[in-house]
This record gives structure tokens, C-alpha cells and sequence, in this order.
């Protein structure tokens, strides 16, 4: 079966400082997958390169085999809870029913069916009675949820989140917890940012070990044994990080066209 | 009713063109400001109104008269000119682009009232009238005007529909919207084209200076009223027409007085209004609430004093207002306007020798003594916090605490019977007992 993401030797910066290095890896179709790693390891970098909302410095990435334009209604993303503003003037369903806007169609409408498909997401996320409530007056995990109730409605294949843990109560997280098994039971593909140790190992089937190079990727019972953890987590690598920053300042580019054939 | 209509000079078919004409721009105006309000990018409008003065002065020169059509085409082009200039500086130095607008901005206001001045004292027939776009004018509209303005208004309100659930999409979600296939930086520059238009339709009626305040106010005052985006764009142009026509016919019934100041204080006087009175968040229902916390509390407080002197006196007993007082601090006057509430709710009786809780009150006193030691138990227990620090925390969280989150608080604890001063916590105890 052809890997749900493949990565190729991708270099991505974040304000002209790489932080992804050579990432060389594949994810299977119809796991739980999570990118694990500790902060400023550059997994929000890796996913929004997957996603296409940053342009990578060399490399390229095939999703289910193709360019991500060609299999975008396939592909659903999740980003940071923070990132967007939830003081914006729009109840719980006017979010997720986002998951069903379509950028081609001008003057596009809302269907009876896209309503249908809102309210089922909704109802698959426990936030069905939330529907008309006003999205800053939700907890955290709330959010969090009509966030993923929104992704759901997109009626996607992969499923990109990022941290969908972090800020959430204990009824959330189990919550999202079942619904990331069902998905995966319904032969879907979910891929998860995410930095907490304690938990990654049961969350997942297959995990990739990030910092800011890929310290390993494969199955979970793979992946970890404590050497690769302390790679992973015991410290960046100096002059690699010092070489990123030189980049920064200087202005170099990171890869130079033309180069000597080695 | 008709004199009325008379003195106002809506008889007048021109009139009434003029001031339904304004209207309806300055609701398209403040439409499309309602998402740059969202965008919070509501400066832009302003850095526009002030870059676009080059290009009308300009139209003027070159074609010698004060015609709508070259006005917009001036003003178009320098609009464009403007948000270029800023995105430029934006992009290719280290400086933000509210840095960037305030440079533009003061720039070509700078060369535009240079223009203005060569236009004053060139002599041409029509010079005289330039002020107005200043400050605006709208009694010099001509229908004709208003037309032209009104078509381009119509194009920015039509390209705002097509564009609606994008527009709505990335204001909210940027990364969310893009990853769908939306694209910010395509609808950020439409975005841009719009406010152009917006500011543009409004130079002779409100004027280019005040022009900012139609579209960021609006906005702001149907945000504080409504919840959510359709209902805030129906507020927004509502105010906005109300504020245009009511605006326009103060200034008419003086003598060459500009419109655009009295639009913008109409405005503003809305504004200050909801700063109060608004549903959402506003000044006097916060004070409201404010209020009747601070006397939730008190009488709580009281209940809960007059259960603790019952706990050491024994059932029976009523108590004086002495010892009320001295059992917690209450001010006379507090304490008699208290008692007095109490009373009429029927949850403390008087009697012969003083003060007594009934039934009601006797619940309600049990249910903050019972709160106040949960919480004592709770901080003690599962947050390990010292015994002489957990009274004043508790005395706080006993107002606070919901049936939810009682009912949390008893499971987690598993109905404890004494709290960490080996005090009882006191449940509604059934019948037999």
C-alpha cells in the first residue's frame, strides 16, 4: 500500500533558522501516528510543510502518492487550538461548518446535507448540545474538540493535528482519545503532533522521534527504547543548532544551486 | 410630520437622492470595514483614506474639473499606490506595518495637500470647492455623483458576497483556511482592493480625513451588541446608513457646515452608548453584576453567621443584633438593610429576643457552612496547602462553588464528615435523624 505521507530529504526553516534537517521518513495509511518530540523540535514546522502553508528549503513530500493539490479534499488539518482567535463572532455550528466550505464555489451556500454532516461531527465529538453556544465561552477542551468536529466534517482520508492535547480537561482527552481509535477503525489515518512522553507511547502505533533531524521513525515498541529516547530528548546537537543560527544572521541560502556533483 | 419634511428639505427629489445615497455607501463602507475589524487591521482604512489624497487632487489637475469618475480613478490609483508602498516596507525591512502605515500615510498626505494647495491658487473655476473633500460635503452632491459612487459601491458589495465564506474563513483560521485551499494572500490583497473602494465612495460625503471612523466604528458597535458575523454585518450597516442620514441633515440645517464631522460624532455618540449599555461585556451591566455579587455575598455571609452562633447555641436560640456583630464584622447599616432583605425572602424570622433562621434560611445557612468546610477539606487535602491558610481561600470559594461542582467535590472527597478543623460538615440531613 503506498505510504499515507512520504517525506524526502526535507530541510524547512522557520524565519530563515532551519529547523527540520534532511527529514527522511514514510507513514503508513490507517495507524494512529504521532510526531514526537520536545519543544522547538520542529514538529509544527514538519506538519505545516506536509500541509503545504510553508515552503520548504529542499526536499519534497507525496500524499497517498501525489502532490498534496491533487489530494487536498482528502487531507484535513488541525492547527494549534492558540493560534486562532476565539473571540471571533461565530457560534459552535458557524466553525464547523467551515469543514465544509469549499474554495472554488463564489457566493458558496450551506447545504441541508453540509448541515447534516456539521451536526454529526458534532455529535461524534460529545458537543452536539453546544451547537449554539458562542465559541469563546467554551473551556479548552471544548474548543478543542469543535476544532476536531470541524476536521471531521471535512470527511477526510489523513487527518493532520496539531497538539490536540495540550489545554484540555480529562473528559476531553478521553474523548478524543475514542474518537482517534474509531477513526482508525474506520480505516483512517491520523497523524498527531504531540510532546508528552508519559502518554505517546500508549497513543500510538507508529511513531517518528523528532529533533529538529529524525532520530528514528517505525513502530511504537520500535521506537521506544531508551537510547533513542535520550537521543531524542537529551539535548540538542550544538553546532548544529549554532550553524542554523549563523544561517539566520548571514543571510546565507541553505541550499546553493549548481552544486559540485559528489 | 410634512413640515418636518419640508424644513429638512427632503421634498427635494435631490435631497432625498443625496441623503439615501449616503446612506447606502457608508453601509458599504462599513461593511467591508467590519472585516478589516476582524482582520484587526483596522489602521489600514485610515493609512488609505490619507494615501488616496494625492490621486483626487491630482485628477483634478489634470483634468480641470470636479467630476466623481476621474475622482475614483485618482483615488483608486493611489490607493493601490498606498497599500503597495506598505506592503513593500513591510516586507524588505524589519519594521511593522503599523510603522510602515504612519510613514506612508503622513508621505502622501504630505504631497497631496501640496497638490491641493497648487490647485487653490491656480485660479480654476471649481477650486474653491476642494475643501469638501476633506471634511465633506455632502449638500454638494450631485445626483450624477452619487451614481457613479453608487456603482462601484455595488462592485465592492458584490465582490464582498463572492468572497464572504473566504474572507469569514481566514479572519478566523488563517493556517485553516489555507489548508483547505483557501488562499490568505489572495484574499488579503482583495481584501485590501475593497477598503480601497470603500474609502474612495466616501471623499465627497463624509470626506477622506473622518473616513477611517466609517469604517472601523460601525463595526466596533455592532461587535459589542451581537455574537455572532451576520447579525454584526446587519448592525454594522445599520448604523452606518442611520449615521450617514442623520449626520447629513444636521449639517444641512447649518450654513456650509461639513457633513463628515457630525456623521463621525452621530458615531460617536452610539459608541459611547454601547461602551455602556451593550449587552456584551458593557459598562453598566458589569456594574450590575458587580452589584449583585456583593450582595449575594453579604447575605450569604449572614446566613452563614446566624447558622454558626445556632451550631454553638443551640436550635432554639435568637440571637441579638450584638451578637451578630460580633460574631462577623457587618457595618450597622449593612447588617439592618441585610436583615431587612432577608426578612421579606422569609429566610430569618424575628422573634421576641432577637434574630432566628426558618427553614429555608436554615438550608441555605447549612449549604455555605457545608461549601466553605468541603473547600477547607479539599485544599488540605488534595492541594496539601497548611492549615492557617485555607480559611480565607474557602471564604471566597463559598459564593463561587455550583450544585456541578458540589456534587464533584462530595465524590472526589467521598462525603467526608469533618473538615481539617475537625469542625462537622453538615449535609441536609433526612427526616428520621
Amino acid at each position: 500500500m503506498t505510504p499515507a505521507i512520504d517525506i524526502h530529504n526535507l530541510t524547512a526553516s522557520y524565519e530563515r533558522k532551519p529547523v527540520l534537517w534532511e527529514i527522511d521518513c514514510q507513514f503508513p495509511q490507517g495507524k494512529l501516528i504521532g510526531i514526537v518530540g520536545p519543544n522547538g523540535s520542529g514538529k509544527t514546522t514538519l506538519l505545516k510543510n506536509i500541509m503545504g502553508l510553508m515552503k520548504p528549503d529542499s526536499g519534497y513530500i507525496r500524499i497517498f502518492g501525489e502532490k498534496l493539490d491533487k489530494v487536498r479534499h482528502r487531507v484535513s488539518y488541525v492547527p494549534q487550538r492558540e493560534t486562532v482567535d476565539w473571540d471571533f463572532p461565530a457560534d459552535v455550528m458557524d466553525v464547523v461548518l467551515m469543514g465544509r466550505y469549499n474554495p472554488k464555489k463564489l457566493f458558496g451556500r450551506i447545504s441541508r446535507e453540509d448541515k447534516d454532516i456539521a451536526i454529526e461531527a458534532l455529535s461524534r465529538v460529545n458537543m452536539l448540545e453546544f451547537a449554539n453556544r458562542h465559541i469563546s465561552q467554551l473551556s479548552g477542551g471544548q474548543q478543542q474538540r469543535v476544532f476536531i468536529a470541524r476536521s471531521l466534517a471535512q470527511k477526510a482520508d489523513l487527518y493532520l493535528m496539531d497538539e490536540p492535547f495540550v489545554g484540555v480537561d480529562a473528559a476531553s482527552e478521553d474523548a478524543i482519545l475514542n474518537l482517534l481509535t474509531e477513526m482508525k477503525n474506520n480505516g483512517k489515518t491520523v497523524v498527531i503532533v504531540h510532546h508528552d512522553l508519559q502518554t505517546a507511547y500508549e497513543y500510538f502505533d507508529h511513531i517518528a522521534l523528532l529533533n529538529t533531524r529524525l532520530v528514528a521513525s517505525g513502530a511504537a515498541e520500535e521506537v521506544f527504547t531508551s537510547d533513542l529516547l535520550q537521543e531524542a530528548y537529551g539535548g540538542r546537537l550544538t553546532v548544529l543548532s549554532r550553524i542554523g543560527e549563523l544561517i539566520a544572521k548571514k543571510d546565507f541560502p541553505i541550499r546553493e544551486k549548481g552544486q559540485e556533483e559528489n | 410630520m410634512y413640515a418636518l419634511w419640508n424644513t429638512l428639505g427632503l421634498d427635494e427629489p435631490n435631497m432625498r437622492w443625496v441623503l439615501f445615497g449616503t446612506a447606502f455607501l457608508s453601509a458599504v463602507s462599513a461593511w467591508v470595514g467590519t472585516f478589516t475589524y476582524l482582520q484587526k487591521k483596522s489602521l489600514l482604512g485610515d493609512a488609505i483614506a490619507h494615501g488616496i489624497l494625492p490621486g483626487v487632487a491630482g485628477s483634478f489637475l489634470l483634468s480641470g474639473q470636479k467630476n466623481a469618475a476621474y475622482i475614483m480613478i485618482g483615488a483608486l490609483v493611489w490607493g493601490f499606490l498606498t497599500v503597495l508602498a506598505i506592503e513593500w516596507i513591510t516586507r524588505k525591512s524589519h519594521l511593522k506595518p503599523s510603522t510602515a502605515m504612519a510613514i506612508v500615510l503622513s508621505a502622501f498626505f504630505g504631497l497631496g495637500m501640496m497638490l491641493l494647495t497648487q490647485i487653490q491658487n491656480s485660479g480654476l473655476p471649481d477650486a474653491s470647492g476642494l475643501q469638501s473633500f476633506l471634511f465633506g460635503q455632502a449638500a454638494s452632491l450631485l445626483p450624477s455623483d452619487i451614481l457613479v459612487y453608487s456603482i462601484f459601491a455595488l462592485v465592492a458589495l458584490i465582490v464582498l458576497l463572492a468572497l464572504y465564506r473566504s474572507l469569514t474563513f481566514v479572519s478566523f483560521d488563517k493556517a485553516g483556511a489555507q489548508s483547505m485551499g483557501f488562499s490568505p494572500q489572495t484574499s488579503g490583497t482583495v481584501l485590501s482592493i475593497l477598503v480601497v473602494i470603500a474609502t474612495a465612495i466616501g471623499i465627497q460625503s463624509i470626506g477622506l480625513i473622518l473616513m477611517a471612523a466609517l469604517l472601523i466604528t460601525p463595526a466596533a458597535i455592532a461587535r459589542m451588541w451581537s455574537q455572532r458575523l451576520w447579525t454584526m454585518l446587519m448592525l454594522a450597516g445599520g448604523i452606518a446608513a442611520v449615521s450617514a442620514i442623520s449626520g447629513s441633515l444636521i449639517s444641512f440645517s447649518g450654513k456650509s457646515m461639513p457633513t463628515g464631522p457630525w456623521i463621525v460624532m452621530v458615531l460617536f455618540f452610539i459608541f459611547g452608548f454601547s461602551v455602556l449599555f451593550s449587552t456584551h461585556r458593557g459598562l453598566v451591566q458589569r456594574a450590575f453584576q458587580k452589584r449583585k455579587n456583593r450582595q449575594i455575598i453579604q447575605r450569604e455571609n449572614l446566613l452563614k453567621a446566624l447558622y454558626h452562633l445556632r451550631e454553638q447555641k443551640g436550635e432554639q436560640a435568637e440571637f441579638t443584633f450584638e451578637e451578630i456583630q460580633k460574631k462577623r464584622m457587618f457595618s450597622e447599616n449593612d447588617l439592618q438593610r441585610i436583615l431587612g432583605m432577608l426578612k421579606r425572602k422569609k429566610w430569618v424570622l424575628q422573634g421576641k429576643n432577637g434574630w432566628t433562621l426558618s427553614g429555608e434560611g436554615l438550608n441555605e445557612g447549612r449549604r455555605i457552612t457545608r461549601l466553605h468546610r468541603l473547600w477547607e477539606l479539599y485544599l488540605s487535602q488534595k492541594m496539601r496547602l497548611k492549615e492557617d491558610h485555607i480559611h480565607p481561600i474557602a471564604e471566597s470559594m463559598e459564593h463561587i462553588i455550583t450544585e456541578d461542582l458540589e456534587a464533584q467535590l462530595l465524590h472526589e472527597l467521598d462525603y467526608p464528615e469533618l473538615d481539617p478543623h475537625q469542625k462537622r460538615i453538615p449535609y441536609d440531613t433526612p427526616a428520621k435523624s
